[in-house]
């Protein structure tokens, strides 16, 4: 059971936001409302200031503390309850006169016990928290079928067997669901925790706002807080379906819809390979290195550059999708894909990608005029690929070029003009990857020859490929190496260069021509630790270096 | 052929807050034998059941199991009960290990005998799964390669295939019929269809309601002939156990 275009739904979602509240904004022309684009501008200014993430920290320290602890103490505890009778006739009376006592009023005493540091707030959530887990946990395990009791203890079971087989597997989902409905209650009590006889947390910078009649940083207080709330809801409910998937096996209950949110966007990680933006990074983060030599960098370049970059991928990961939805779908190893398997629609897909699209020109534009006008002919070259194989065996090595502007463009977004070393990178890493391309490429060999693909296993056959491969590997250390000469490296780079190539020739030991079952992870895994093996030299050559 | 007496029941009675559900019922089974058990609705053959199994203790009469008072639940009595009670949290195969693990049955050797098990049932295919995306059918296997896995020497089993379809349920009815025999298993089952009762019991209990107590036990003789289920024999028995539930 699918459920559709949640991604939608989440665009829909922001869309009204904006629209309702800069309506209101309208409507109420006062500074005391501002409009959602000030704000917007404002908080990511703010989110590039470390004060603002130092206070987000610690709020999201002392909310997670809390879930944890409320979870460890109410879950045993109402367990055992539920399971109990005797328990229960002792102790649910006192919970009962506990739980409708409103706890926030208890603030007050619990500083004076314990201080005006983080515990006290962390306690005061924390009671919150219990009583809503301890309850839920308790008549969750009420509601238990004794049937399963009995059909433990039919085969010999014991208490302890009941309690591990039976009461804490049934009551889990209920523990869950409970910490996952009081998420918003938690981030609430740890605002008004935060608003008074303190310096530090979200809830300290909304109130300080205030006090300055800072009104837009009251809002992006009230941002940061939304967001954390929002990403703790959805944590928790990812956890809730990984420890609880019988839950969601029965096909007749209505899956949850925010967990199926999350399920989509676990898909659509999947579709722009998230992991592979990780291996890609490097890249990015290697012409960071060597443009720090030429102009200082500040968080906030830092930040947009790898916004960019999220950007630029994703949108190129998901046109690439689309394009070759029909080349997947006919592809065995390759028909599981997003859209070929009907997981992402090609509507949705689309609208990813635009969205991806307008994430890198922004980006761009926050960077540099120059980088504004770059993105849109980089976001062609990088459309562009999706088509070279359909007419040119040399896709491998457009592929390299294309993945390798990423260091280009990042010294472009800083320097500017592009100089020796920059270039040397650029190609070092389009050989590369077009190596490995190649290896990879061997595994659709017979597909792309039924097909009428070109790829250079196509063309030249699957030895005569491995030889171009390696060839390109090797010249790929050899552009590494000339490298040192030109930035002016330390001598310590050689020691990464040479692990380089020591990994460059176990790739190729473990692919043969004439068996390439071993082209897999292991192999993927070789081509990432080799990434961020290039990244590492040239962190250590330019940290070494004079 | 000479079985030792494995189960007898000496006038078992059980009240519930003053209500007599069960009174004063008596039988002994022999080793290897099947005894069925028919009666209307609410006559306490689940409460039955219960006792023999060791979850619930008689108000008066008592249990002897291989000569020796039942007095809680043990290893060698598997219990199928009434809506098979698999664990809906955890999978086909952790549900088939269970009964194991509780006996403290070392990982790897539980894993093999639950899937020696599954596989003899045609269901080693499905043990990843959940009990709620099976069918009736499957749940049903799963629960006897369940009360199988462990290795016990008495079956019981509650209304094990009302659930379901004619055809699936004559398959069961079978499968069930040859693992009793292969095993020697000593095997009681309560069910609600004459022709199920005939067809696996070497001896049928009828029972009545107001309060639950066995009326007759009907011998079955002819049950471990081939061809039984077609044979007049079958037919006969299965008239005279409706005639008797009938007169009630
Ligand atoms: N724990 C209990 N407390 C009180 N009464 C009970 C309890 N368990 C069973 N009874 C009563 O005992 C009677 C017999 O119940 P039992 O479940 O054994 O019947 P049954 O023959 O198995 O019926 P069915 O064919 O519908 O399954 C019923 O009237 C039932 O209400
Ligand atoms: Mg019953």
């Amino acid at each position: 059971m699918k459920q559709k275009i949640p991604f939608f739904s989440i665009l829909t979602a922001l869309a009204a936001t904006f629209i309702i509240w800069k309506t209101a904004a309208i409507l109420a022309s006062s500074p005391i409302l501002p409009h959602p684009e000030i704000v917007l501008a404002r908080f990511i200014e703010e989110a590039c200031t470390s004060t603002f993430w130092l206070h987000f920290s610690i709020s999201l320290r002392r909310v997670c503390l809390s879930i944890l602890l409320s979870w460890i103490i109410a879950f045993p505890l109402g367990a055992a309850l539920g399971y109990s009778r005797t328990l229960d006739r002792i102790f649910a009376p006192l919970i009962f006169m506990a739980y409708p006592v409103p706890k926030m009023v208890l603030l007050p005493v619990i500083v004076l016990l314990f201080g005006l540091g983080d515990i006290s707030k962390i306690v005061l959530i924390t009671l919150i928290l219990f009583f809503q887990v301890l309850v839920s946990t308790r008549d969750g395990v009420r509601a238990i079928n004794t049937r399963y009791y009995d059909s433990v203890e039919s085969m010999g079971g014991t208490r302890y067997d009941i309690y591990r087989h039976v009461v804490f597997p049934a009551a889990l989902p209920h523990s869950f669901t409970a910490i996952r409905i009081s998420t918003g209650t938690a981030i609430s009590v740890l605002f008004f925790a935060e608003s008074f006889a303190t310096t530090t947390g979200l809830g300290y910078l909304i109130m300080d706002a205030w006090a300055r009649a800072d009104y837009v940083m009251i809002f992006v207080g009230i941002t940061g807080m939304s967001l954390m709330g929002l990403g703790l809801y959805m944590i928790v409910a990812l956890l809730e379906k990984k420890a609880c998937s019988w839950t969601f096996a029965d096909a007749e209950e209505p899956a949850n819809e925010r967990i199926a949110i999350i399920e989509k966007t676990v898909t659509y990680s999947k579709m722009i390979k998230l992991s592979h933006t990780v291996f890609a990074l490097p890249f990015a983060l290697s012409g960071l290195v060597l443009a720090i030599r030429e102009k200082p960098v500040t968080a906030e370049m830092v930040f947009w550059i790898i916004i960019a970059m999220i950007g630029g991928r994703s949108a190129a990961m998901g046109f690439n999708r689309i394009a070759d939805a029909d080349i997947d779908a006919g592809n065995p190893r390759t028909a599981v894909r997003e859209i070929p398997s009907g997981a992402i629609t090609r509507n949705e897909a689309l609208a990813f990608t635009i969205f991806s699209s307008v994430l890198l020109v922004f980006a761009a534009a926050m960077l540099s005029k120059v980088c504004f006008i770059l993105s849109f002919p980089l976001l062609i070259v990088l459309f562009f690929y999706s088509y070279t194989k359909r007419f040119t065996w040399l896709a491998h090595i457009y592929l390299g070029f294309a993945i390798g502007l990423a260091p280009v463009a990042v010294w472009i977004a800083i320097v500017g003009m592009p100089g020796v070393s920059i270039m040397l990178l650029a190609f070092a890493l389009m050989t590369h990857i077009a190596g490995f391309d190649i290896l990879y490429s061997c595994q659709d060999y017979e597909f792309d020859r039924q097909n009428n693909l070109f790829s250079i296993p196509s063309r030249f056959g699957i030895k005569r490929a491995f030889t171009i491969s390696s060839a390109l590997h090797i010249t790929s250390v050899m552009l590494l190496a000339s490298l040192y000469f030109t930035a002016g490296f330390g001598v310590w780079y050689f020691a990464f260069i040479i692990i380089i190539a020591v990994l460059f020739i176990v790739e190729h030991r473990i692919v043969k021509p004439d068996d390439i079952t071993h082209i897999d992870i292991a192999f993927f895994n070789i081509n990432s630790i080799i990434s961020v093996l290039v990244f590492a030299a040239i962190l250590t050559g330019y940290l070494t270096g004079g | 052929m000479v079985s030792a007496e494995v189960i007898r029941a000496e006038s078992v009675t059980k009240n519930f807050s003053g209500n007599t559900v069960l009174s004063d019922i008596s039988f002994i089974l022999k080793q290897g034998m099947s005894l069925s058990v028919i009666g209307p609705s609410g006559c306490g053959k689940t409460t039955l059941l219960y006792i023999i199994s060791g979850l619930t203790p008689p108000s008066s009469g008592r249990v002897l199991i291989d000569d020796r008072e039942v007095r809680g639940t043990e290893s060698r009595t598997a219990f199928i009960l009434q809506d098979y009670g698999l664990l809906p949290w955890k999978s086909v195969l952790h549900n088939v290990e269970l009964g194991m693990k509780i006996r403290g049955i070392p990982s790897e050797e539980r894993r093999e005998s639950a899937i020696r098990i599954l596989s003899d049932l045609g269901i080693a295919s499905h043990i990843e799964r959940y009990p709620a995306n099976l069918s009736g059918g499957e749940k049903q296997r799963v629960a006897i390669a369940r009360a199988l896995a462990a290795g016990p020497e008495i079956l019981l089993m509650d209304e094990p295939f009302s659930s379901l379809d004619t055809l699936t349920r004559e398959r069961l009815q079978y499968t069930m019929s040859d693992l009793q025999r292969e095993r020697g298993l000593t095997m009681i089952t309560v069910t609600h269809s004459i022709e199920e009762a005939v067809f696996l019991g070497d001896e049928i209990m009828v029972m009545t309601t107001g309060p639950g107590s066995a009326n007759r036990i009907i011998k079955n003789r002819d049950r471990r002939t081939r061809g039984f289920r077609n044979s007049g024999s079958f037919f006969k028995t299965c008239s005279t156990i409706r005639r008797s539930i009938e007169k009630g």
